[in-house]
């Protein structure tokens, strides 16, 4: 199942990219570009990541995304898996998609409540 | 790191050509005006660190950062995907 979803503004760092689309490799999720395939992001629920998260979204983003209290969000963690290094999960700037719009934006945070490095791994494991 | 006590309504220069003002203070927030030529960039810093974030995630993929971050979820509860 795949779904489309339009960042209006792009997301930091790459903000030509207005469309991505969402596909399922349960349980990991992929967010590719629709401007270029080989641009594509690993991301996770960030329930999935921290059952507590508490989101944060600013006035400016809920109305990129066109929500108001009711709009039912994903909210979605973008990791970085990358070699040498365990993977992490960025907590500082989720993307949040709009299910009713189908709009997105990645909402970086202004607080230090949560790390852009966020560690994935149990303490000490072995990454392999 | 150079500390400069400013009020309100004050301004200081960076270079010849920027300048930042204090519009105004509030308990935990500064509201902070800035001058600067168009080809200088200004950011929260937080969205330098989100775009150099997005940028290391964009990398090549590790098999074996992915496969262990897979075994980590395994053994986890399975949090519904809502709404998909």
């Amino acid at each position: 199942m795949t779904r489309h979803f339009e960042f209006p503004q792009g997301i930091p760092a790459f903000e030509t990219h207005k469309r991505f689309r969402l596909i399922e490799k349960l349980p990991l999720l992929f967010l590719e570009s629709e401007t270029n395939p080989e641009l594509s992001f690993l991301v996770l629920p960030v329930t999935l990541i921290d059952p507590e998260y508490h989101l944060a979204l600013s006035s400016e983003d809920r109305a990129t995304i066109g929500a108001d209290g009711e709009s039912p969000l994903l909210c979605l963690a973008v990791i970085t898996a990358v070699e040498d290094s365990p993977p992490t999960a960025n907590l500082l700037a989720p993307v949040v998609v709009n299910l009713e719009t189908g709009r997105a934006v990645q909402a970086v945070r202004s607080d230090a409540a949560y790390s852009h490095k966020h560690p994935l791994l149990p303490e000490g494991a072995p990454c392999s | 790191m150079l500390v400069i006590r400013r009020r309100p309504g004050e301004i200081l220069l960076i270079g010849n050509e920027i300048e930042v003002e204090v519009l105004e203070i509030a308990s935990s927030q500064v509201k902070l005006g800035i001058r600067a030529p168009k080809q200088v960039i200004v950011l929260r810093k937080e969205i330098q660190i989100a775009g150099q974030e997005n940028l290391a995630a964009s990398g090549k993929r590790s098999h074996a950062a992915v496969n262990s971050l897979l075994r980590t979820l395994k053994k986890r509860e399975p949090a519904p995907i809502r709404a998909l």
